[in-house]
């Protein structure tokens, strides 16, 4: 350890021995009613109001019905075609050869 | 007031009930102000950190998972309010041998003109002299060195109370004092010493 390096060390040993300034233990007048005021008006903030949340429920109202409708698209397209479909499409083929 | 005790004015405060939420303020001012005083940005009223602290606690009391001591938990609530108030506050000046006052200079002429411990009628121009140094160190760096150095505490209990693991709190240290030795040894450089 080098001279600077140890003399930091003695000048933090020294700081530690400070003795604090002692704690008030009582918070200062009005503080309580400050906390609670600034606390209320934060929660009151980030609390949704009602039109937000009718917005949102039908929002994901919305996104659930355009899914499902996707899928049941998806599905038909990708389902095979009725044998019935299938007799009528060949009848009219052997009809016009 | 036990924990029992302190689970309760919890729940009470929970369900909406402002008194309980006073009894509580009242019961954490102390534990609050210490950690708010030790860990004070410079540009920052205490008051105003303690309140912001206070604010925190009761936004997120509902997280609160009671598995370690309620002190403990909004100590680091503590901590980290003035660590963001620390990052807020990103122009950190450097310290010249003209910016100490008369105290500061006579403690680093005592360290260097000999190689005992200071006596104590120096402790207060001491700290008051780190606390200057520690100005120019980033956020994490002062909290680590206000925590193990002047406080005492372990790697341990800084682990606790700010969420850093083991590892990154020993290199910071290591950091942090490497730090504050090149600020020191550039005041003393500035004189000559």
């Amino acid at each position: 350890m080098n001279r600077s390096n140890s003399n930091l060390d003695r000048l933090l040993r020294a700081a530690s021995r400070a003795t604090p300034a002692p704690l008030p233990t009582d918070p200062p007048l009005g503080f309580e009613a400050r906390v609670l005021a600034a606390w209320h008006e934060t929660r009151e903030r980030f609390q949704p109001n009602l039109s937000q949340v009718i917005f949102k429920r039908a929002l994901i109202c919305a996104l659930a019905v355009m899914a499902a409708a996707v899928g049941v698209g998806l599905y038909e397209m990708a389902a095979p075609e009725p044998t019935e479909t299938l007799l009528a499409t060949a009848t009219i083929d052997w009809a016009f050869d | 007031m036990d924990e029992p005790e302190l689970s309760a004015y919890i729940d009470a405060v929970l369900t909406g009930d402002d008194d309980a939420a006073r009894v509580l303020v009242r019961h954490l001012y102390p534990v609050v102000l210490r950690m708010v005083r030790a860990h004070l940005p410079r540009r920052a009223s205490e008051e105003d950190l303690c309140q912001m602290t206070f604010v925190k606690v009761f936004s997120n009391l509902d997280r609160y998972s009671r598995q370690v001591p309620l002190h403990h938990w909004v100590s680091r609530i503590a901590i980290n309010t003035c660590l963001s108030q620390l990052k807020a506050e990103s122009s950190r000046p450097e310290l010249r041998w003209a910016d100490l006052s008369e105290a500061q200079a006579i403690t680093i002429e005592n360290l260097e003109a000999s190689t005992g411990e200071l006596d104590a009628s120096q402790s207060v121009s001491s700290r008051d002299l780190v606390e200057l140094m520690m100005s120019e160190l980033n956020p994490a760096d002062r909290t680590v060195i206000t925590l193990m150095d002047l406080e005492g505490r372990s790697v341990q209990d800084v682990k606790e109370l700010t969420g850093w693991n083991a590892s990154v709190i020993k290199v910071r240290a290591f950091r942090a004092r490497r730090k504050l030795k090149s600020i020191y040894t550039r005041l003393t450089g500035e004189t000559g010493r």
